[in-house]
Formats: C-alpha cells, structure tokens, sequence
C-alpha cells in the first residue's frame, strides 16, 4: 500500500475527525505525480478530491482493499496498518495545526527517503513533499 | 403600621436581596454567562497537565442559527470595570484580513500585565500582548479590546494553530468563518484563566472549520498568581 497524507509541523494529520488544511495546488501535484494510478480514499476525501480524482475508488473501508495502491488518508488511524505499507507520499504544510491524530516518525524506521520537492500552494507559503520508500531486504540485511 | 413605612420595609427586603444576590454571584463566579444562549463553567475544566486545550461542550460552538451570514464583520468588547478585555466576535471572510505588516503593540498594556523573563520560556518573555483574534484573521492590531494579557505558552501553542487552521481555510476556500474569542476570568482576577474559542465555517455549515475549545493561560513551569499577574519559577 502506497500512503499519502498530509502533515502539520508537530506530524498531526487529522482534528477531531477533519482535515487540518486544503490547497489545490497540492492536489494538482498529486494528480501530476499519480497520473492514472489507481487511488482508494473514503467519501470525505473524495469530497475534496474529486475535483483532480473523479474516478477513485471510494469505500469506507479503503485501507483493507487497496492492496498495493495508493491511498489517501485524512480522517483515519493508521497506527494498525504499519507491516502493509510500502511508500509514503508525505506532504508538509509548514504550519502549526491542532491535531488528534499524528504520524509517527518511528514508522519510517526501515523506510529511505528517496525524493523532496518544494512547491507554492494556493493558500500556503511553501508545501514540501517527500517520498519514502521501503528499504528492500537486502538493503536492510546490508 | 402607616403605608410609608411598609414601602419603607419593602424597599429595604428587596435592596438587602438584591445586595444577596450580587454577593452571590461575585464569590460564585465559575457559572456565568458569557455569551447569548450559553454560559461556560469553569469548574468543569479539568486542571492543565500537558497539552495546550481542552475540548469543551463536544467541539461544538454555540453559534445560533441567525449568526450563519455571509457578510464579514467584527466586534469587540468594551473593557469592564477592571480594564480586562471581554469577548471578541466575527464572521471573518478575507476582506477583513490585513494587507500590512503587523505595526507595534508595546503601547499596550492588558489588565494584569508585566514584563518578566524566565531562560526556559521559548522567546525569554513569559507574557505576551496576546490577541483575541489573531492579526492574521482581522488585521486588529493595537486594539485594547483585542489584547488580553496571555502566556508565551497560551499564544504559541495553544492559540496560533487555531488561527492557522482557520486563517488558510478562509484564503483557500474564500468561505467565512464564524470566530469568537472569550477570555474567562475567574472573579475579579486580572488574568484570564484561558481562553474560550469558538469556530464554525459558514458556506458549509461547519464541515471545513468546527471547534469549540479551552485554551489554557498557563506557562510550563511557572507559578502564576491569576489574581495579580504576578508569578514565579515553580521549584521542583
């Protein structure tokens, strides 16, 4: 499973249920960066997401069918899905939210970091995204 | 007993209940009402221990219906009797966001104010010239009406990502957002115990933005006397 969540600076992702923060332009990057891969999300993403994703699979229960997709998460834990997750697309805000529900850095244990760009959002100063992937066994025996 | 005396009488009951009554409400002040249609009790928050606010009444505010408008505006209160800022309220779209930098606010000071350092606290200064509703929102920046006399630990990490949250919702969506700021003081005590914010978004009715939260006037390690202003390093 491929993750793509979005991150204040303390790693929260989610208040209370919501969303922290939107911005078009990051979802444009995203389109840019999946093409015509296939995304899994839950109907409160696609809400925002139609607009770049109209054709994603939507269902409540995303996270057991997505298999080797990606995902967008928003307003759900991930905390019990750690040993499925292969790549993080992470986007950083650079702003301080409140938050509920954090990302964990130790989550990226055994994950390298293979690319970071920065970018201007709509409505944000600067969006930077990183991609993690999973280190491979022999990398890890290494 | 003549008719003038018993008005007399009856005068002097209703004085001495209403004398009653006053008393009551200054030694019980925890339960008071603090905005239209609702009230806040203090003794319901639970004491500080490690994170900057509570959520209050289920995180939902107590906006009435008839305040969902889609035209911008802002209020603030008048400083009551003691010099202390009382609530702060807008329906803030992006024309209330300011165009300028931010000027000085030093001119200001806020019931219960000093200007005292401590080494541990980010920034050196315990108390910060701490808005209601943050510039970023309305663009108030010297207003007494907006500034409450805040810790470094209440306006950084207990009031600002609130006001992020809100302040780029209402940039990227263009949408409103009903704010409201009350500072809870307990008494006549000078400083705020904290701060009660309210939010909603109003095109969406409360879907993008929705909080209502206690932030708490609280420094880590420090002992503040709410009553003056006053304070010192709490010894472990």
């Amino acid at each position: 499973m491929k993750v793509i969540l979005c991150l204040e600076e303390k790693l929260g992702y989610c208040f209370l249920g919501k969303r922290l923060s939107q911005d078009q332009n990051l979802r444009q990057n995203l389109k840019q960066l999946l093409h015509s891969e296939k995304v899994y999300m839950n109907a409160y993403s696609y809400a925002l997401y139609k607009d770049y994703f109209a054709d994603a699979l939507v269902d409540e229960h995303f996270l057991d069918k997505a298999k080797d997709h990606y995902v967008v998460i928003e307003n759900v834990s991930l905390s019990s899905y750690q040993d499925q997750i292969d790549e993080y697309v992470i986007y950083e805000w650079n702003r301080s939210y409140p938050a509920t529900l954090f990302f964990s850095s130790t989550w990226l244990s055994s994950f390298e970091l293979v690319e970071t760009m920065e970018f201007s959002g709509t409505s944000h100063e600067k969006i930077t995204r990183r991609i993690y992937r999973k280190e491979s066994s022999y990398e890890t025996e290494r | 007993m003549k008719r003038k005396d018993k008005k007399l009488i009856t005068l002097l009951v209703s004085l001495f209940i209403l004398l009653i009554g006053i008393g009551y409400s200054y030694a019980f002040p925890n339960d008071v009402p603090v905005n239209e249609g609702s009230s806040f009790s203090l003794s319901s928050i639970p004491p500080y221990t490690d994170t900057p606010y509570v959520v209050i009444n289920e995180n939902k505010p107590s906006f009435e219906a008839k305040d969902y408008k889609t035209t911008s505006f802002e209020s603030y209160s008048e400083l009551d009797s003691l010099g202390r800022a009382g609530v702060a309220f807008a329906n803030i779209g992006v024309d209330l966001m300011p165009t300028e930098e931010r000027g000085s606010i030093s001119g200001v000071k806020p019931s219960g104010w000093h200007t005292v350092r401590y080494d541990f606290v980010d920034g050196k200064y315990l108390y910060n010239r701490c808005h209601l509703i943050g510039y970023q929102l309305t663009g108030e920046n010297a207003n007494k009406q907006n500034l409450i006399t805040g810790t470094r630990y209440l306006n950084v990490e207990g009031m600002l990502p609130f006001e992020n949250m809100v302040h780029d919702y209402i940039v990227e969506t263009k949408n409103h957002v009903l704010y409201r700021a009350t500072p809870i003081y307990e008494g006549d005590q000078l400083l705020a115990k904290g701060v009660w914010l309210e939010a909603s978004s109003v095109e969406d009715q409360g879907e993008g933005i929705e909080f209502s939260v206690f932030i708490y006037n609280v420094q880590p390690g420090v002992v503040i006397d709410y009553a003056t202003g006053e304070s010192h390093a709490r010894s472990n």
